[in-house]
């Protein structure tokens, strides 16, 4: 099992070392008792994206640009999430009436989510309820979108915490 | 004069003025960061709760708080302690109320009705006073008394109740806080049974390390939010750590926060099994499989108590109504083990004593088996143990008769048998009405797989044989199965 990157946690292992403040004493503004090896932060992997409004993501096939408007709760979090989507095309137009699917997956688990979630056109965007993230780890978001006989797809990947 | 002892003087001045304002001094104010909590009060979780509302209110419908008020433990240690001659000491109740065994209040857990509920159950203190951790099972857990509260919170807010302190054991990141709670999670038998191996089931799966999940990052879900995590001025708005722990028990007396407790543990439960249903008709017979995988757990499933936990697969096969095949079909209130059914798929532990013979109460473990579900064990897609689609066979040999229309699963959980309460119903140790108040959960967000022919749009093939599946949970039924685990010294 390889260490996760300590740096930012040495300076807590130093100040672990220090003596803590009694009654009366200064007490340093980190306190860090019971120092000793706590083992390895156990965290998401790398590869996910980092949450925004309006975070966009080409699709595969260069056809549509997806739009990740919002997310609630933002950013996206361990159970049920709901998303609000946009599809641009070419021309940066957002596509109305595409038919639009969201699967959730975990890789590194091999397993997806119970249900599937549900997908409601509002006007230019696309609101997608029930996405559930169950459990913490990296989720890979696949929105998969067809107009006409257009059909394009893009991953969005959020590490969910515990 | 020791620290201890400064600490000590100033404790009872303090405890002069009992009042306890949730106020917070700034850098600088050492007279007012002067803690005003005395010992003894830190050790009550009522004083907790004027500051930590939301903490403690989850704390007090939690299984920690109910541990020294469960009927069903409190029966299992009166009798241990009868059939021991009292050789169970203080086996139980050393995890169940740890503070009054610490305290010499008890001996035996049999007196725990006349202790404070300082004493009582697993209390803010104990887990909050943890210094290090010093063995893996059986509670080897050492404290500290000096006031501070430790938790992961690494710029703590001075105040006037107690100090507080960072401490890696309760950063629920560092891999070393599931050693925490796996110290009281892990039980070891006086004959060296390790019956609970919650804790050595997560070391071994993939959860353990990088890309992985302590106990506390599932069990102690933080809010999406920040928010203040006390109720006092200058608090900063941080994650609040839930402190529900909700797992698979649930209160079975009336208890604070029970719906919400029940609630908790049935969300965890929905999502821990994929599972698939697969049938094939050849001849004008019938062979059902069902896959199940153990997805969300990152520990084995169940776990625990796992000797006494019952969970069963329910499958039944019909044709215009009329039902052709059935196996685990439990009437309300019966006893899965007792359904004398050549196909039921029972998964829990069996335990046996010194001579072999299979026991039915703890402390008369020396081995046991299991078919428990194990947690996962590799992120790599390319080990063959990456998926872990357990399938079994219904019936377990060759085909039944009919051809079936439709065909239904249920996977079933009690997490205390009913043959377990009855057992002590009948000891007189526990009282009849606590078995009604046991729930059977039937696992998943939607917990009846159907199967019909139009609905079975995936497909696998075993020796040649088409199957065609229904799954609930997206359950990808072409990948590897491996024969559902057995047990060779115990049925069901």
């Amino acid at each position: 099992m390889v260490p996760r990157c300590l740096a930012p946690l040495a300076l807590g292992v130093v100040l672990a070392c220090s003596s803590s403040g009694g009654p009366g004493e200064a007490v340093p503004p980190v306190e860090t008792v019971d120092g000793g090896d706590a083992g390895a932060v156990i965290t998401c992997d790398n590869g996910a994206d980092v949450y925004v409004a309006n975070l966009s993501k080409p699709g595969r096939a260069a056809a549509f640009t997806f739009v990740l408007v919002a997310s609630d709760p933002a950013p996206p979090a361990r159970g049920t999430n709901m998303w609000t989507l946009r599809v641009l095309d070419a021309a940066g137009k957002a596509v109305t009436g595409a038919q639009v699917a969201v699967t959730p997956f975990m890789p590194a688990h091999g397993h997806g989510s119970p249900a599937a979630p549900t997908v409601a056109a509002r006007g230019e965007d696309y609101v997608v309820g029930g996405i559930s993230l169950f459990m913490p780890g990296l989720w890979e978001v696949t929105v998969d979108a067809t107009a006409g006989s257009v059909r394009d797809t893009a991953v969005f990947a959020f590490c969910v915490a515990g | 004069m020791s620290r201890l002892g400064v600490l000590a003087g100033l404790a009872l001045v303090a405890s002069a003025s009992l009042s306890l304002t949730c106020s917070t001094g700034g850098e600088g104010e050492d007279a007012a960061a002067v803690p005003s909590l005395t010992s003894a009060q830190l050790r009550d979780p009522a004083s907790c709760k004027a500051c930590h509302e939301d903490h403690y209110r989850e704390w007090s419908g939690s299984m920690h708080a109910y541990a020294a008020e469960d009927p069903v433990f409190l029966a299992m240690n009166a009798r241990g302690q009868r059939e021991t001659d009292g050789a169970l000491g203080t086996f139980c109740v050393g995890c169940h109320a740890p503070m009054a065994v610490r305290d010499g209040a008890t001996k035996d857990g049999l007196n725990l009705a006349s202790l404070p509920p300082s004493q009582r159950g697993v209390t803010c203190f104990f887990c909050h006073s943890t210094t290090a951790v010093d063995g893996a099972h059986n509670n080897p857990l050492r404290l500290a008394d000096d006031g501070v509260m430790r938790g992961e919170i690494q710029d703590p807010v001075k105040n006037t109740a107690h100090r507080a302190a960072y401490s890696p054991l309760h950063d629920r990141d560092r891999e070393g806080s599931s050693a925490l709670c796996g110290a009281c999670h892990d039980i070891v038998t006086g004959h060296g049974a390790h019956i609970e191996r919650t804790f050595q089931e997560w070391k071994g799966s993939v959860f353990a390390g990088p890309g992985g999940a302590t106990c506390s990052q599932c069990h102690m879900e933080q809010s999406a939010t920040l928010v203040p995590i006390a109720q006092a001025p200058g608090v900063f708005a941080r994650r609040f750590k839930g402190h529900t722990f909700a797992a698979v028990d649930v209160a079975l007396t009336p208890f604070p926060e029970q719906d919400t407790q029940k609630q908790k543990v049935k969300g965890l439960l929905d999502t821990t099994l994929q599972t698939a249903l697969c049938v094939s008709s050849r001849g004008g017979t019938t062979s059902v499989r069902v896959l199940a995988d153990n997805v969300a757990a990152g520990h084995g499933f169940p776990s625990g108590s796992a000797q006494d936990r019952r969970l069963w697969a329910e499958v039944v096969a019909s044709r215009e109504g009329q039902v052709i095949y059935q196996s685990g079909v439990v009437p309300e209130g019966g006893v899965v083990t007792a359904l004398g059914d050549p196909d039921l798929w029972l998964i829990r532990d069996c335990i046996f004593d010194p001579q072999g013979k299979e026991a039915h109460m703890f402390w008369e473990a020396a081995s046991f088996e299991g078919n428990t579900f194990p947690g996962q064990v590799t992120f790599d897609r390319l080990d063959r143990r990456f998926y872990q689609h357990f399938v079994q066979a219904y019936p377990r040999a060759g085909t039944f008769p009919g051809v079936p229309d439709r065909v239904t699963l249920r996977l079933r959980l009690q997490p205390i048998g009913l043959d377990v309460l009855d057992d002590l119903v009948a000891s007189g140790d526990l009282a009849a009405s606590v078995r009604g108040a046991m729930p059977t959960f039937d696992l998943g967000q939607a917990p009846l797989v159907e199967w019909t022919p139009p609905l079975a749009t995936s497909k696998y093939f075993d020796e040649r044989i088409e199957y065609a599946c229904v799954t609930n949970t997206a359950m990808n039924v072409a990948a590897d199965k491996i024969p559902a685990l057995t047990r060779q010294r115990c049925t069901p």
